[in-house]
């Protein structure tokens, strides 16, 4: 549990680093819009990288690969290995198979409703909804959301999309607090000089962590 | 109208029993418990148990654990001793398999949503378990009217207008689950409450993921069986998802849990654009310098820790050996004698592992304080799904 968090941090602290550079130098004149999509564009690739080989990872690059405003900066971030990647993550199949699976959803609730005005218009009282069906229909809207929300997840059911939200929701966790410091870190460093060497924090810092020090 | 689940029970018991017929698997299963569970290798001896109709789940190593920690939700890191750590507490589990049920209804009784109508699930818990002893439930036709667990015949009661077939049992667990966020009806809300602790109660005696053993008193179906598998792993996904969501711990119900995690996972991205802006509104002549000197200092970080901290995943190490080396530009070595003490300082609280939680305020003064507080943060949450696929996946990492 510890191992993963490790490698996120370093990993996806190199990763957008990286990608910040690529952002910050490629295009200085371009908009704010432009180069805050590029920075999140590298954001959510440091956390696909960071967190490794899961389902929703490979979906997310997938997804980031194909728009066409990614690619330069993608080319910029990756590098050799762009090619490698793009080659991998490269599946217009999958897409295809959810614009066909969304006409049926809407297809089933639509004669869903159909059916519930239907037999309205008959009773002529209000319909007599067992409370399965409503709550059925809850948790299905909200699956669809959620499949929705969780790259990766249209083609997931139950538990395994569960796991995978879960999974997707600490790397956003992490992507979000480490990013959260980074900033921090800039606007530290903006107020002060960078040339400062702060020597007491440190001693107070090495005076707190004694023994790991000594052990090099 | 949907009957109260005390009327439901007098009336609709609608499914044929079977008292003559003696209960096949049962008991041959309730007589392995004790023996078998204390073997390591459980595959073997709950085969011959199950019938042979049952299908052959897809073997996930990583299922095996997940089943192991329904019961316990330590964290340790040790994958055998939480596997040991299950083993005992289902041989100790496997003897109260019949005290199971009357567990279940006395966490009812705690929960104190209602009165009475607790008082008349609990009987009809006991009720429709002697009934079921008796019952045969390998006939396919009759097993699907015959319900796979008292729990879910209490639902079925309390559905009461749906039919017994195949087709409707599906939607009836699913609803058993949701009905009491959804109609906010109390006698749902208190069977509910008392199906799911009983289950948590209860859920222990199945083996491992691969071969589930027909708990006392329930369906041997296959369908049935597949099906509770399918539940608790789904309840077991809920439950790491409410730790893991701030201000879930309340909640109980598929639907509620589904609208948090949604609107956990929307806040967040949210957060992520918002915080890009923000980094993209920065100065980027001064996010160079910074980007440099981070860089550097991980890379070095890196190589010293990877001695000291003992991680088995050798790809991380390779991806970040081809450093760029573009990014250092020549003209800042007077930059890198600060940085030694720094990365003394990160290798320290990751040789040690001390979990903060939130970085020290007092700390964060400038900004090689915020970057050792980047790299020392730990996350609290670390559900056990991790290790599982650190257990799975020894050489894990992303393969460029």
């Amino acid at each position: 549990m510890h191992v993963t968090k490790e490698f996120k941090k370093k990993t996806f602290l190199k990763q957008l680093l990286l990608g910040l550079h690529v952002s910050n130098s490629i295009s200085n004149p371009i908009s704010i819009q432009q180069r805050k999509n590029s920075i999140k564009l590298s954001a959510d690739l440091a956390m696909a990288f960071a967190r490794g080989r899961t389902h929703w990872t490979h979906a997310l690059i997938t997804k980031l690969g194909q728009k066409e405003e990614n690619k330069s900066t993608l080319k910029g971030i990756l590098g050799r290995r762009y090619e490698i990647l793009m080659a991998r993550y490269s599946c217009p199949l999958l897409y295809q198979k959810v614009q066909r699976r969304k006409k049926s959803v809407t297809s089933y609730r639509f004669s869903y409703n159909a059916q519930k005005r239907r037999s309205s218009a008959l009773k002529g009282s209000c319909v007599r909804v067992s409370p399965s069906v409503v709550a059925r229909n809850l948790e299905n809207r909200r699956t669809k959301v959620l499949k929705r929300l969780v790259p990766g997840g249209e083609f997931l059911n139950g538990s395994s999309l569960l796991s995978e939200a879960l999974d997707y929701v600490i790397s956003l966790k992490a992507q979000v607090d480490m990013m959260k410091s980074l900033w921090r870190a800039t606007q530290v460093s903006s107020s002060s000089n960078v040339e400062l060497v702060p020597s007491a924090p440190l001693q107070k810092k090495d005076a707190s962590c004694t023994i790991a020090n000594s052990e090099e | 109208m949907v009957p109260v689940s005390g009327a439901g029970t007098g009336t609709a018991s609608p499914f044929p029993l079977w008292p003559g017929m003696p209960n096949l698997s049962n008991p041959i299963a309730e007589s392995f418990n004790p023996g078998m569970l204390n073997q390591s290798s459980n595959k073997f001896p709950y085969s011959s148990v199950l019938p042979p109709g049952l299908p052959n789940f897809p073997s996930e190593p990583g299922f095996i654990e997940r089943a192991a920690r329904l019961s316990c939700f330590s964290a340790n890191a040790g994958f055998n001793g939480l596997m040991n750590n299950s083993i005992s507490n289902q041989a100790q589990k496997g003897e109260l398999n019949s005290m199971n049920i009357g567990s279940g209804s006395s966490h009812g009784n705690q929960l104190k949503n209602q009165g009475s109508i607790d008082n008349n699930s609990e009987t009809n818990e006991g009720a429709e378990d002697k009934i079921s002893n008796g019952d045969n439930a390998n006939a396919n036709g009759d097993s699907s009217q015959n319900d796979s667990g008292s729990k879910k015949r209490k639902r079925k009661n309390q559905d009461g207008a749906m039919g017994q077939g195949q087709a409707s049992m599906k939607s009836q667990e699913e609803a058993g689950k949701q009905t009491s966020e959804s109609k906010k009806e109390v006698d749902n809300n208190g069977s509910k409450n008392t199906g799911k602790n009983g289950k948590d109660a209860a859920d222990v005696p199945k083996g491992d993921y691969i071969h589930v053993r027909a708990r006392r008193g329930q369906a041997t179906n296959s369908h049935s069986l597949a099906e509770r598998v399918r539940r608790e792993k789904i309840s077991e996904r809920m439950k790491y998802l409410q730790e893991l969501v701030p201000g879930c711990s309340k909640v109980t119900g598929k639907a509620v849990m589904l609208d948090e995690i949604i609107n956990y996972v929307q806040s967040l991205q949210r957060q992520v654009e918002f915080l890009s802006m923000k980094l993209a509104a920065v100065n980027p002549r001064l996010d160079l310098n910074i980007e440099t000197l981070l860089s550097k200092d991980i890379l070095q970080g890196r190589g010293a820790c990877s001695s000291t901290v003992g991680f088995t995943h050798e790809m991380f190490h390779s991806q970040l050996l081809p450093s760029q080396p573009g990014l250092l530009p020549p003209g800042l070595p007077g930059m890198l004698n600060p940085s030694d003490p720094f990365r003394r300082a990160i290798n320290t609280p990751l040789s040690a592992m001390n979990p903060f939680k939130d970085p020290n305020p007092q700390m964060s003064t400038t900004w090689q304080d915020e970057l050792h507080n980047v790299m020392s943060m730990n996350f609290a949450t670390n559900p056990p799904l991790s290790t599982q696929e650190i257990a799975t996946k020894p050489s894990d990492g992303f393969q460029l």
